[in-house]
């Protein structure tokens, strides 16, 4: 063991407890602010160094290849979140469905407006719904008592319990909407409870001069990027009129974390693995 | 039978199957316990698909659905130690272990009308989860092993017998380094899942950063063990490491105090 990695041993138990520290609540939440403090960041910087001189002290040792992997994409993670730390712009765009309501800028820090230098407007939004839940209500001395809650079948029905299955005819209006309340006896009824939302998603379309309109799918998991931004669908709303609320982000960072991600997902079983193949239990993390 | 009460019978035939099979293990009655432990997997895993069917997805979204599918890991893992690494007398240690997640899960709220919410309709939801059920397991059997180890290594020093101490310790090693790829995977396919979703691959949620820190304190652990100097501290590490990861993965979920915004769907 190099006297290397022995101090970053030491630095990534100082850097856990820094992680401690700002893991427990403290009244007013401000305990996250020991994550963006000088120290903490010095201490990510030393463990940085310590990883780049670790593989420096073994590079000629290519066979190691999940060493190598593991350190070099815990420095270029961190080196990505440090430019995301200081460099990141990040906002929320309200933006009414329709393609005659184009945003440009989003309110920034301070109340600035941040210019996207481009154009986005949301179209063709739609909500996939699951079934709705049926509860039971049971009437009981003039007072409707709540029961269980039954779920809409594959086929359509519902397994009232003691009071059988509600056939599909039942539990659909005419113009195949759900019914909002369904008898199954005397006194009692099956009432729709508020159905949510499977999935939700819009068509973006992106305005440029001097280049055609680009339309891209926006989803929950799927957002679209568009000149070094990235636009993410987090919510909708139809109050007052129907809007999707986007999360917009521009982080010059985010290639280098996300490859220093892959390297470790790509290096860390390499390490671990190859380890044990060759009967190196204890040197092989 | 309401599917409820069905599923809760189930787990509990599934958690005393379990049992029979570590005690079975203890009084050497391999036959019996192999079969026992059998049967619980097949009862447990049926649990499972009883609940996957219900939800009519992958039932990996509450605390109740991950105990189920944690106990479920634990058997075929042990297969998996005791061939490539003939570490065939952990089988109580597995068998126990499989019991208390069982236990807990019974705790819970069974959660029938459970629904995958819009941010959880993503390819990396089984895989996330998965990878760190894979590893809870063996960190569970790891620490339980290494902690064995500790309370022989003192009777032995006391003038007691002794049987293997440091074969625990090795054994606890060898299973932490077939977890740890895993929780690592967890991790990070949580980060690009978190990128992709809630447009940061960081947003220092408490979730986020008790992941960290167990992550951080298994780095700490391996490292130890490689330093003679270091190596005393490894078992504390080890300690410290699981103690978070009860935290990360119970503590977050169950304690408003400590509780996340952005995994709120997972508490139950």
């Amino acid at each position: 063991m190099t006297r290397a990695m022995h101090i970053g041993t030491g630095v990534m138990a100082l850097g856990t407890a820094f992680l401690l520290a700002g893991a427990f609540p403290v009244d007013g939440g401000k305990q996250t602010a020991v994550f963006h403090s000088p120290a903490f960041i010095a201490v990510c910087v030393a463990l940085c160094l310590l990883l780049l001189l670790c593989c420096w002290q073994r590079r000629r040792a290519w066979r190691q290849i999940g060493f190598h992997l593991c350190h070099l994409g815990v420095v270029l993670a961190l080196a990505g979140a440090a430019i995301d730390h200081f460099r990141s712009v990040s906002g929320e765009v309200q933006l009414p469905v329709g393609a005659s309501f184009e945003a440009t800028r989003m309110p920034g820090p301070g109340g600035v407006p941040v210019v996207f230098g481009f154009g986005i407007a949301a179209t063709n939004f739609h909500v996939i719904l699951y079934p709705p839940d049926y509860i039971l209500f049971k009437k009981n001395q003039e007072r409707l008592v709540r029961g269980d809650t039954y779920r809409v079948a594959a086929d359509g029905t519902v397994a009232a319990g003691p009071y059988g299955r509600v056939s599909a005819d039942r539990l659909r209006n005419a113009d195949g909407t759900w019914a909002e309340m369904v008898m199954v006896a005397d006194g009692v009824a099956l009432r729709k409870s508020r159905q949510t939302p499977r999935s939700f998603e819009a068509v973006l379309r992106i305005t440029s001069h001097g280049r055609p309109d680009r339309y891209e799918r926006l989803a929950v998991n799927h957002p679209v990027a568009a000149h070094g931004w990235r636009f993410y669908l987090v919510s909708y709303d139809d109050e007052p009129a129907l809007h999707v609320v986007l999360n917009a982000r521009w982080a010059p960072g985010r290639a280098c974390a996300m490859a220093g991600i892959w390297l470790l997902i790509a290096g860390t079983p390499l390490l671990c693995f190859r380890g044990r193949a060759a009967g190196e239990v204890g040197d092989a993390c | 039978m309401h599917v409820n009460e069905a599923v809760k019978t189930l787990i509990c035939v599934a958690a005393a199957a379990y049992a029979t099979a570590g005690f079975a293990f203890a009084f050497r009655r391999m036959r019996a316990g192999f079969a026992a432990l059998a049967a619980g997997w097949l009862v447990n895993a049926a649990v499972i698909a009883v609940n996957w069917t219900v939800a009519g997805t992958p039932p990996l979204g509450s605390m109740y659905h991950v105990l189920v599918v944690l106990a479920v890991c634990l058997p075929p893992l042990y297969l998996f130690l005791a061939v490539r690494d003939r570490l065939t007398w952990l089988h109580a240690y597995f068998a126990f272990a499989s019991v208390a997640p069982l236990v807990g899960a019974l705790c819970m709220n069974p959660d029938t009308l459970w629904r995958r919410m819009p941010a959880l309709q993503s390819a990396w939801f089984v895989p996330h989860v998965l990878a760190y059920m894979l590893s809870y397991a063996l960190a569970a059997v790891a620490v339980v092993l290494a902690v064995t180890g500790m309370v022989r290594g003192r009777a032995g020093a006391a003038g007691c017998a002794v049987a293997r101490p440091r074969g625990y310790d090795v054994a606890a090693h060898r299973i932490l380094l077939l977890g740890f790829p895993f929780m690592t995977f967890g991790l990070l396919s949580g980060m690009i899942w978190a990128d992709q979703a809630w447009s940061a691959y960081w947003s220092w949620d408490p979730k986020e950063v008790w992941s960290l820190i167990t992550w951080m304190l298994y780095l700490v652990y391996f490292h130890c063990r490689k330093s003679a100097s270091l190596r005393t501290w490894a078992n504390a590490a080890h300690c410290l490491a699981f103690a978070a990861l009860l935290t990360t993965f119970l503590l977050v979920n169950l304690l408003p105090k400590l509780s996340s915004a952005l995994h709120s769907y997972a508490t139950s």
